[in-house]
């Protein structure tokens, strides 16, 4: 589970990555507790077909695979777990559970940005804001707001 | 023995009493003192003392287990407060198993039983009615009529705005009449372009910024939010 949230968020210059921020932790608690059943299955069989599939092409499982190996598995199960675009895919959430992949993704960014370092380190977070300023100029480099 | 019985009749007699110390019940109890009258509020649920009993409020969300969402257990036991609430604010809700009720049509009825009631879940939005609300089920022939309209409540609105603080603009709408605002929560760009460009394209439908009491500027000794 480390080296799939670090695949998805790993680290920069100036922010650690998502298993440093321990997501990998935060991914199966959610799994775990907050996902639907059908979820939970598809994410435990995308596990396992996740597994197969890299001992198939490189004969070792995905952790000791390096960065390029793993990233190609990823973009594997990125394209095969994509769901239809618009309503139809939103559809097939409810009625078939999240893909694998999805559930990983979405649980990562959500664990990482709401993690003490990824909302403090990777983008701003502001524990009691002051005041609310509409609108204020972009400068380049800048980093986003933590959104809670 | 008499003069303790007439003591203790004079104890819990009172001018008025309120039931509920809600949004509602709360203010006519404000009311009710400041007139002078021996006031006993009745509220069923546990007391909340200011500041010292929001456990939640300076927490991060790193704090809570799941980071804010619900739990799918959560979701089942509590299906209807789930929906309004989050692992922040849960413990200003009832639980549906304890507070059962029937829906005849589906009807989401949340509800927090402490002093102060849902004043303290409220989501702060604050509009007001007009005639078209007070006389909408009168036209269509749907139970009673409102026995007041717009112009009766109008001075009433104005005396709690003054005292809550609402900002908001004003639009001049008919439908949705103008209140005593502070300055409103500035649109961003994009929803400045958003009710620009609904403006110009479509005659019936605006985009303004809501009404909502978060105070702008100070008032009655309340700093800005």
């Amino acid at each position: 589970m480390g080296s799939l949230v670090d695949n998805i968020i790993p680290a920069t210059a100036d922010s650690p990555s998502a298993l440093q921020a321990n997501v990998h932790e935060f991914v199966i608690k959610m799994v775990t507790d907050c996902a639907d059943v059908k979820t939970q299955n598809k994410f435990i069989e995308g596990l396992k077909d996740l597994q197969e599939y890299t001992h198939a092409r490189f004969s070792m499982p995905f952790e000791r695979c390096s960065v390029t190996q793993q990233q190609s598995v990823l973009k594997y199960f990125q394209k095969k777990d994509e769901p239809f675009p618009g309503v139809i895919g939103k559809a097939q959430n409810v009625f078939f559970g999240k893909s694998f992949f999805t559930t990983l993704k979405e649980y990562t960014t959500i664990g990482y940005f709401t993690s003490e370092i990824g909302a403090t380190k990777a983008v701003r977070y502001e524990y009691i804001p002051g005041k609310y300023e509409a609108c204020r100029p972009y400068i380049s480099g800048e980093k986003s707001w933590a959104t809670t | 023995m008499e003069n303790r019985t007439t003591q203790i009749i004079g104890e819990n007699t009172f001018d008025a009493i309120v039931v509920g110390s809600g949004i509602s019940g709360g203010w006519a109890a404000k009311e009710l003192c400041e007139k002078g009258l021996k006031t006993l509020v009745l509220e069923r649920g546990r007391n909340v003392e200011h500041v010292k009993d929001y456990t939640t409020a300076l927490k991060h969300p790193w704090d809570f287990e799941h980071h804010l969402t619900n739990t799918i257990k959560d979701k089942k036991n509590n299906p209807i407060q789930s929906l309004a609430y989050d692992e922040a604010t849960k413990h200003f809700f009832v639980k549906d198993s304890q507070h059962p009720y029937i829906q005849e049509k589906p009807f989401n009825w949340i509800r927090g039983y402490q002093v102060g009631g849902r004043s303290l879940t409220w989501g702060r939005q604050t509009y007001r009615l007009s005639d078209l609300d007070f006389e909408a089920n009168a036209k269509e022939g749907i139970g009673v009529d409102w026995p007041i309209r717009y112009k009766d409540i109008e001075p009433w609105y104005d005396y709690v705005e003054k005292f809550v603080g609402i900002s908001g603009k004003s639009e001049g709408l008919p439908h949705l009449p103008d209140g005593n605002f502070l300055p409103p929560i500035e649109m961003n760009c994009v929803e400045e372009y958003f009710a620009k460009k609904t403006l110009e394209n479509f005659e019936d439908i605006r985009v303004i910024n809501g009404r909502v009491a978060n105070l702008t500027k100070g008032l009655n000794g309340r700093g800005p939010c």
